[in-house]
């Protein structure tokens, strides 16, 4: 026996080899028939999902992101903390701190000085969430939205910081948020950018916006943001020049695209392609811009519900209604940036000012959207890019205070399109200064976002450089809690 | 090996003695505590014999391979293992069923297994080359089979093995589904009933069916109907884990916070085992609760089951004015939304019948839709949410639609539907909302359709049309310069429909009896315009101030003969003279040009057929906080060669605090009538800012817009 054991040792020939080799293949597929993702490797490639189609059904198909640029104070909107107006002016404890740094703005101070919340909180609605006194509409909606009062972010200037919440990255050489979308779901309308961009001033201390926060970074310039501007012309460009018409125009256009054909039939470079469904996207804006921006078919209570401002263009209440009316029209991201919410020193003034203008219509911009069935599948976002430190910059006095940016905590709200509402996620101290339950960090409602849209934030990806680049970089994790 | 055999065969003996001997006792007998860790290692010995008595069956197949003597060796050996460990397991699972089973198949398992045991000693003595050995050991085989089967079942419940075949069949939920029978029990399936079933009732509880939950266990009831809070299930749940008291026990599966969350509300709501979504009202916190978990389970599942469209259909379907997109990649589903209000044609609604039955979504708000052109619709029966806000359609229209029964979610907000939609909605018996914002509907025949269709939510909106009186938006000025030569027009502007506006020209403050705008102004003169917007039910706006300048005398050619700062060049010197003033909020742009190390020079010339000019104007701006203020004064020269320039007129501009307010403001020069060839501006900046400004002491920065001659 013995012998026939060396001996079939000996006989392992070709034929036994590759014999064994069928058995062994065999069987190994027929184990990863229970392993579905064990042969696709670390990342998936990018054409394995379509482009333009949700990775999954989900209820939001379109975005209104309400940005308040320059850090709205935490402490003032929706994060109640009683504790810093019984201890008002006392230091803030090392305790506390913990050596987090500080700005240059605040870092010569000798002192921190606790100060609390100048206007009263309430809770309002089913679900008893508190809201600011500043903020009397939107405490009218609370049973809608989800405050989130975890946020946390890494940078702690204002440009990084809001480059971080828009891009996933700090320096600013990635596709926004907005971009993001646009690659992975496409258009909904094609006569109208998917991605647009509203800006307006408040009329407290602004911050710069700029265009690379609405960029394309590295993806097709399709996906760039568009930016509506407030004068007569909303978007740049577009208008005919003088002495040419309609008629002329597309005539022209249809010769253009035949150039260009005629260059890509010699290159073949789908950009070419690309460019001539730009054109013609373009001429077709020329009518269904002017059906946005007409206010004539609303009705005068919408007028009313949004506030009077947004009968004047380039306010924050027009860009409101017209968010409404382009995420209505079907423009997958709707970008709006509100100027003005950096309050390092009087505080109490400007804050009322800024809330004054923007509570009423956002507040408005939900009720309206849900009146016309559209909240279900459509996400609101209300927030900054950090929060506000809970004691005094500059010298502290009866009426007047101001507050250093804060990066460890912050308050934003979401609203429709798969958000559960009436509730508010995630506590910080007592001191309003460290979170203590439930953070959300930047990456993380990224991921949410995304996944409320339907993509899964670790497979939509975009091969540059090498790499394989994502919105939340190699983080993030979706916040089930606030999904309903 | 014969002293060895006799050990263990004597062993074996013993150990079946005390078997017998427990048995027959069964009633009297009291396990002691330290003797419980031996039963409980019951699982863990049964493994030998099962695998021995299979090896031994194995071995009788290799027989002639094996030879005999080795063969007979073997079984000698193994058999001597076998009757030992399956007479400690027998003990042993004698110890742990002490500890509180009691069923029917806990009896079979015992003396089946007592009987496995008596037949394995008996084997010692039956020689393996008799034929009655093989029938005896294949039948302990079976045996072994059945007393391991019943053993698992005991442990993991009945049905564990077969569990997973039939689970893939998730049964039909919907709203009238039980929520106890939907929600509650597979919960407690999952997480409890492995303990605590009709074999295996620790602490005496089973909880494999309602009538047994309810009889509860050692101590008392599982469940006190509407109070969670003294509950045995939910004290047990939330005690902390390391208590050995919590439930379910350390390394078990736990509870997660959603299913305490339901079980909790379940029993505050009463227990109730019939109670369903559909008869709780949508307010209670257990019917969301429920709805969401309900989402889920459908939403996990495959919703739609027809068959996918073709993908070049789809793909031809989207044009410029239509999109038809998948669901998601593995859904048949499509969703369709057509824009744009004047390119619309009925086609595009009608050539979807090639995709009717993959419809579950259609978006026409604000298009031109009458109800002959719903016609199509009618044929997506799986059409589940229809949005028609804004569109002509009618009840009559709606009746069309018979066909889509599926329709969950209906927008007709914005059409001129009325109360008579009442006899539509029989048709649509899974509609849940309706949305019937700025409809005519009134409240209260919204309250009559609500009572008639109870399931519906029916959404009117924000309809609160208040009596407060809101101040209506100052009027616009479209024109984009408010630089305008004789002749030019003026067009004011308003977003609101049905504002008037009425205007003075004379610096009056305009009044409900001023002069009405309705066509556009002709420029003559520099004037002010000042204007208010009017409309009944609302407060006269704000006071819309517009300044115009004329325009001026261009120069043929001029030249800068200072340098503006590097970063504020504006497009270059044209801009001075571009006839465009651009507001504050654009004084950071192209349009201006900033002056901050040196004063302003500007040279023009009129050629060699000059105008008489006696006045000149310079347009700036001032923003306080950068230090840019009005110039400190103003030089106007004059000459007839460019090297031959004399001064004719100095203006020196101070500024008080009240003067000093962020915007574009200007000054003008009167100079005595003149025609020279040639004009050289200078225009400085404050060399010291006044004592009451931010910036007391420094020098001011000077920013120009425009410069202007005039005759």
């Amino acid at each position: 026996m013995e012998k026939e054991v060396l001996e079939h040792r000996l006989n392992v020939n070709r034929r036994h080899f590759l014999g064994k080799m069928a058995l062994g293949v065999g069987s190994a597929a027929l184990g990863s028939l229970l392993i579905p993702d064990l042969f696709k490797g670390g990342a998936l490639e990018n054409d394995e999902l379509p482009l333009g189609i949700k990775h999954f059904a989900s209820k939001a198909k379109r975005i209104i992101m309400l940005f308040q640029n320059g850090a709205p104070s935490q402490l003032e909107s929706f994060d109640y903390k009683p504790l810093l107006n019984k201890m008002y002016g006392q230091d803030l404890p090392e305790s506390i701190r913990q050596g987090q740094r500080l700005t240059g703005m605040t870092a010569h101070q000798e002192r921190f000085p606790l100060v609390g919340s100048k206007f009263g909180f309430q809770q309002y609605g089913k679900s008893g969430t508190w809201v600011s006194d500043l903020f009397p509409k939107i405490a009218e909606i609370t049973d809608d939205i989800c405050v989130i009062k975890t946020m946390h972010t890494e940078a702690i200037n204002h440009d990084p910081a809001l480059t971080f919440m828009q891009t996933g990255a700090q320096q600013g050489n990635r596709p926004s948020m907005g971009a993001w979308m646009s690659y992975g779901l496409g258009s909904e309308n094609k006569n109208l950018p998917a991605f647009c961009v509203l800006l307006s001033r408040g009329k407290g201390n602004g911050q710069g916006v700029y265009s690379k926060l609405w960029s394309n970074g590295f993806l097709d310039n399709i996906h760039q943001g568009v930016q509506f501007s407030a004068s007569e012309d909303p978007v740049l460009y577009l208008n005919n020049p003088d002495g040419i018409d309609m008629k002329g125009r597309k005539k022209m256009l249809d010769h253009l695209a035949s150039l260009n054909e005629i260059n890509f039939q010699e290159f073949g470079d789908p950009k070419i392609h690309a460019h001539i469904q730009q054109y013609e996207m373009a001429y077709r804006m020329q009518t269904a811009v002017p059906e946005l921006t007409d206010l004539s078919k609303e009705p005068d209570h919408i007028i009313k519900m949004y506030g009077t401002d947004c009968m004047v263009p380039g306010t924050y209440a027009s860009n409101c209604l017209l968010a409404r009316k382009l995420s209505e029209s079907g423009v997958r991201f709707v970008q709006l940036y509100h100027q003005g919410w950096d309050q390092h020193g009087n505080l109490v003034e400007e804050m009322s000012s800024q809330a004054k203008d923007v509570d009423q219509a956002s507040a408005a911009l939900i009720k309206d959207l849900k009146q016309r069935g559209l909240l279900d599948e459509t996400l609101v976002i209300w927030g900054g890019e950090f929060g506000r430190t809970n004691y005094c910059q500059g010298k502290l006095a009866e009426d007047q205070y101001g507050r250093d940016h804060h990066p460890k905590c912050y308050s934003i709200w979401m609203a429709g399109g798969g958000i559960k509402g009436g509730i508010s996620y995630g506590e910080t101290d007592e001191f309003g200064y460290n979170i203590i339950e439930d953070p959300v960090h930047v990456h993380d409602l990224q991921a949410t976002i995304m996944h409320l849209m339907g993509l899964d934030h670790e497979k939509l990806t975009y091969k540059y450089l090498g790499r394989r680049f994502r919105l939340t970089d190699v983080h993030g994790h979706v916040v089930k809690d606030i999904l309903a | 090996m014969v002293r060895f055999a006799k050990i263990v065969s004597n062993t074996v003996f013993v150990l079946l003695c005390i078997l017998t001997i427990l048995l027959f006792f069964e009633e009297y007998v009291r396990v002691p505590y330290w003797l419980q860790p031996i039963g409980r290692m019951h699982p863990l010995v049964l493994h030998f014999p099962v695998v021995l008595i299979f090896l031994l069956i194995l071995t009788t197949f290799f027989k002639g391979y094996l030879g005999l003597d080795a063969y007979q060796k073997i079984h000698q050996f193994l058999l001597l293992f076998t009757a030992l460990t399956t007479t400690l397991a027998a003990v042993m699972g004698f110890f742990l069923y002490q500890e509180g089973y009691d069923s029917e198949l806990m009896t079979w398992h015992k003396w089946l297994g007592v009987g496995l045991a008596y037949m394995t000693y008996l084997f010692i003595f039956i020689h393996s080359t008799k034929g009655i050995y093989l029938t005896a050991l294949y039948s302990c085989g079976v045996l072994t089979i059945f007393v391991g089967h019943f053993g698992a079942e005991i442990t993991h419940g009945a049905n564990f093995l077969t569990a997973p075949l039939g689970a893939s069949r998730i049964p039909e939920i919907t709203e009238e589904s039980p929520i106890f029978e939907t929600f509650v029990q597979p919960i407690l399936n999952k997480k409890c009933v492995s303990c605590h079933n009709s074999e295996k009732h620790k602490g005496g509880l089973n909880m494999s069916t309602h009538s047994a939950m309810m009889t509860g266990g050692e101590n008392g009831p599982l469940w006190i109907m509407g109070n969670s809070e003294e509950s045995q299930l939910m004290l047990r749940a939330l005690l902390p884990m390391a208590d050995e008291a919590h439930m379910p026990p350390q390394g078990k599966l736990q509870l997660t916070t959603k299913e305490l969350q339901l079980l909790e509300r379940w029993i505050d709501s009463g227990a109730d085992t019939l109670s369903s979504l559909a008869n709780l009202p949508t307010t209670d916190s257990l019917h969301t609760l429920v709805q969401e978990e309900w989402y889920e389970k459908v939403g996990s599942k495959a919703r739609h089951v027809f068959a996918p469209a073709d993908k070049e259909l789809i793909v031809s379907l989207n044009n410029p004015y239509r999109t038809v997109k998948q669901q998601s990649p593995k859904s048949p589903a499509l969703e369709v939304a057509i824009f744009g209000q004047s390119a619309f044609q009925p086609a595009l609604i009608s050539e979807l019948l090639g995709i009717k039955e993959q419809v579950v979504s259609l978006n026409l708000s604000g298009l031109p839709i009458t109800d002959t052109m719903l016609q199509p619709i009618s044929e997506m029966v799986n059409l589940e949410t229809l949005n028609l806000n804004f569109t002509d359609v009618t009840h009559q229209g709606l009746a069309k639609l018979a066909a889509c029964t599926k329709l969950r979610s209906l927008a007709i907000s914005g059409t001129s539907v009325t109360a008579d939609i009442h006899e539509v909605l029989n048709t649509f018996s899974d509609l849940q909302t309706l949305f019937l914002w700025n409809t005519s509907i009134t409240a209260d025949e919204v309250l009559e359709l609500q009572s008639a269709f109870p399931k519906v939510q029916f959404d009117t909106g924000d309809n609160d049309v208040t009596e407060e009186k809101f101040q209506l938006a100052a009027p616009l000025l479209k024109n984009e310069s408010a630089v305008l030569g004789k002749g030019d027009i003026i067009v004011l502007d308003h977003k609101l429909k049905g504002v008037k506006l009425r205007y003075t020209l004379d610096g009056s403050q305009p009044d409900s009896t001023s002069q009405l705008y309705n066509a556009p102004l002709q420029f003559d003169k520099t004037f002010v315009l000042k204007t208010k917007a009017f409309k009944t039910g609302w407060e006269s706006s704000e006071l819309g101030i517009f300044n115009f300048f004329q325009k001026g005398k261009k120069p043929e050619d001029f030249e800068l003969l200072s340098k503006p700062d590097f970063r504020y060049k504006g497009l270059g010197p044209h801009v001075l003279l571009d006839d465009y003033i651009s507001g504050q909020d654009k004084m950071i742009s192209l349009a201006w040009m900033g002056f901050i190390e040196e004063p302003l020079i500007f040279m023009s010339d009129f050629g060699t057929n000059p105008p008489t000019l006696s006045k000149m104007m310079l347009s700036y701006g001032i923003v306080n906080w950068r230090k840019i203020m009005p110039p400190e004064s103003v030089e106007v020269w004059g000459g007839y060669a460019k090297d031959q320039m004399k001064l004719i007129k100095r203006k020196a501009f101070g500024f008080t605090k009240d003067g000093i307010i962020d915007g574009a403001s200007n000054v003008s020069v009167k100079f005595p009538q003149s025609n020279f060839r040639y004009y050289k501006i200078v225009a400085n900046q404050f060399q010291k800012i006044p004592s009451w400004h931010q910036h007391k002491g420094k020098k001011s920065e000077l920013f120009v817009d425009e410069v202007f001659f005039y005759e």
